[in-house]
């Protein structure tokens, strides 16, 4: 037992280290964060604009900014981290050699996803304080300690729904014969869930309904919208139906998310509770599903 | 002698109705500090029967022990004491052999400063001395040949399974490669189980050979039992050459033996074809006709004739 959690320790540091020294990956994590950070400095330099002159809650327009930026595109780091982790080491043989040493293929995985996850999260911190500091900063507004809660909220949150593009990427890592496969099928299902899939079924039952305003159209809508992961998390981030362009279905809750601060901690757990369920267990079970799909795999060369 | 790897019916078969049969009943047993050779034609089993061997591959049937560790049940035991260089293998292409070496060393209860030590150590050993410090992606066919069995050696194994350890290596490479083998079994008392397709290779290092076809073991021993196997089952062949009388009566005589199969008269010389022991008897026979011998030579049987017999190709 004892072995094998330094098995795992030691395989996940070297996927850690693997994914921070990728030019590859560091491009595109350093691409991220620029794009999170312009996006921040922006809303701040707005934030004064909306409150005086428009009487809006400037601030909350900006967190629910960021967290629409985020969530539209931080899927993408889970699915750069996890679309070739096994499939490249097929490939190139390496795993063939890792074998030969003592350690269960329980633990390479294991190792594989807690590196990986490790990476995701250190980004998102990184990126999200980034941006969320930064516009802070430009609009002047001092941040009390629930502002900072609800921030590092919203950076797990971030962590639990991104990791479920982690969880996809691996488990199609694990199937597919090659890397480039890989990346296609996981860019196809990003592209579904956060923008196609609420366009889809809107379309959908306008199409089969003729309007979307009758209480069954909107309790279909928002059923069949409770399969993406995207509208989970968009409705404790930001109180949405989807963190693309998801139109209306369901209707909007009257919590507007994570950084809603005219309610308290308590009331959005209140709210959400089953979306944060969802959006925790869903990774859980896709990671357990990528687990086992690897021990049952024919791996060697 | 103490036994380090044993199998008793060792069958292993794929397919959803187990139809193909990789390995079937395989039983061998290869003693301690043995360098024991696998041939075989492509698709003969070889690699499949070294992946049971080392716990890869689970068998359908029968059973084996690596190192006293059962290959089914004690699967880590038998990594931790053994040392196995697969094929194909690939390493990390991003890190250099000492970051790979070290990753590897770390799966096994070394202390830090003897890893370190030994990760030095084993890369000047199998000739990399110059390049601990460069990226494995860079390194050639070669190189990487010897840094895998650098990597093999990492946790200073009793057992090594080596799968194709020289091949696509160049001629001076695979020497030096099979000068290191023998050095191990030699001077560490390492026990080798290699496969290999270069008989060359086979023939220099190994003490006993296994000879595998379509999964089954059809012959084990070393060269010369091998050679007796295939003497046995097709008779021997004979270059004679005799003085004093003319080959085609020597011929003629040497065909009324019964343990003579062909007598065949070229150059000047008789080539025949006999049962083993029937060198005397020919003798007996040439000196009776008045002739003296003059040249009475068994055609040399390398490994690579010997195989392509046993093997019925």
């Amino acid at each position: 037992m004892e072995n094998n959690i330094k098995n795992v320790i030691i395989i996940a540091q070297k996927e850690f280290a693997d994914h921070i020294w990728s030019p590859r990956f560091l491009g595109f994590a350093i691409t991220f964060t620029l794009i999170v950070f312009v996006f921040g400095y922006q809303k701040g330099t707005e934030v004064d604009y909306l409150e005086h002159l428009l009487g809006m809650d400037g601030m909350l327009r900006g967190f629910l900014g960021i967290a629409r930026i985020v969530g539209s595109f931080a899927p993408l780091i889970g699915i750069a981290l996890g679309f070739d982790t096994i499939v490249r080491e097929v490939k190139s043989s390496s795993l063939n050699v890792l074998l030969t040493h003592p350690v269960f293929r329980d633990n390479i995985i294991a190792g594989k996803i807690i590196g990986s996850a490790l990476c995701l999260f250190l980004i998102l911190l990184i990126s999200i304080t980034v941006s969320t500091g930064t516009m802070l900063t430009i609009s002047g507004v001092s941040a009390d300690g629930e502002d900072i809660l609800r921030i590092g909220i919203f950076i797990i949150l971030t962590f639990f729904y991104t990791l479920t593009f982690l969880g996809i990427g691996v488990i199609t890592s694990i199937l597919v014969k090659n890397s480039s496969n890989s990346l296609v099928y996981n860019i196809a299902i990003w592209l579904f869930f956060t923008i196609l899939f609420s366009q889809i079924i809107l379309s959908c039952v306008y199409t089969l309904t003729g309007g979307m305003e009758g209480s069954i159209e909107v309790a279909v809508g928002s059923g069949v919208l409770n399969l993406s992961p995207g509208h989970h998390y968009a409705q404790v981030a930001m109180g949405a139906n989807n963190v693309g362009w998801g139109g209306s279905l369901g209707g909007d809750p009257r919590i507007a998310g994570i950084f809603d601060t005219h309610f308290t901690l308590t009331q959005w757990l209140a709210e959400f509770w089953m979306n944060l369920v969802v959006l925790i267990v869903t990774p859980i079970i896709l990671l357990i599903t990528a687990f086992i799909a690897f021990l049952r795999k024919d791996i060697t060369r | 002698m103490e036994t380090m790897i044993e199998t008793e019916g060792l069958t292993k078969s794929f397919g959803k109705e187990n139809e193909i049969v990789a390995v079937d009943s395989l039983s061998l047993s290869v003693a301690a500090g043995e360098v024991f050779g696998f041939v075989g034609p492509n698709g003969a089993g070889k690699t499949t029967t070294m992946k049971m061997l080392i716990g890869l591959l689970e068998p359908s049937s029968g059973s084996g022990r690596v190192a006293g560790f059962d290959i089914v049940r004690e699967v880590i035991r038998i990594r931790e004491v053994t040392g196995v260089l697969p094929e194909p293998a690939g390493y990390y292409d991003n890190l250099t052999a000492r970051q790979n070496l070290r990753f590897y060393g770390k799966l096994y209860d070394i202390e830090e400063k003897q890893r370190e030590e030994r990760v030095v150590e084993l890369l000047k050993l199998v000739g990399l001395g110059h390049a601990i410090d460069q990226k494995i992606g860079g390194f050639s066919t070669g190189m990487l040949k010897r840094f895998g069995l650098a990597q093999a050696l990492i946790n200073e194994p009793s057992i090594l399974f080596l799968d194709e350890p020289t091949s696509g290596i160049d001629p001076l490479g695979a020497q030096e490669m099979r000068d290191l083998v023998s050095n191990l079994s030699r001077e560490r008392g390492v026990t080798v189980f290699l496969s290999s397709h270069s008989m060359t290779e086979v023939e220099e290092i190994c003490d006993r050979i296994g000879v595998i076809s379509k999964g089954r073991l059809i012959a084990v021993g070393t060269v010369e039992e091998l050679r007796d196997k295939v003497r046995e089952k097709e008779g021997v062949r004979y270059l004679l050459e005799v003085s004093d009388l003319p080959a085609e009566e020597v011929a003629g005589a040497l065909e009324q033996i019964g343990s003579v199969h062909s007598v065949e008269v070229s150059d000047g010389g008789i080539r025949l074809l006999a049962d083993m022991g029937a060198r005397m008897e020919i003798a007996e026979v040439v000196k009776r006709s008045g002739g003296a011998v003059t040249r009475f030579e068994e055609e040399r049987m390398d490994l690579q004739r010997v195989f392509l017999r046993l093997i019925g190709a």
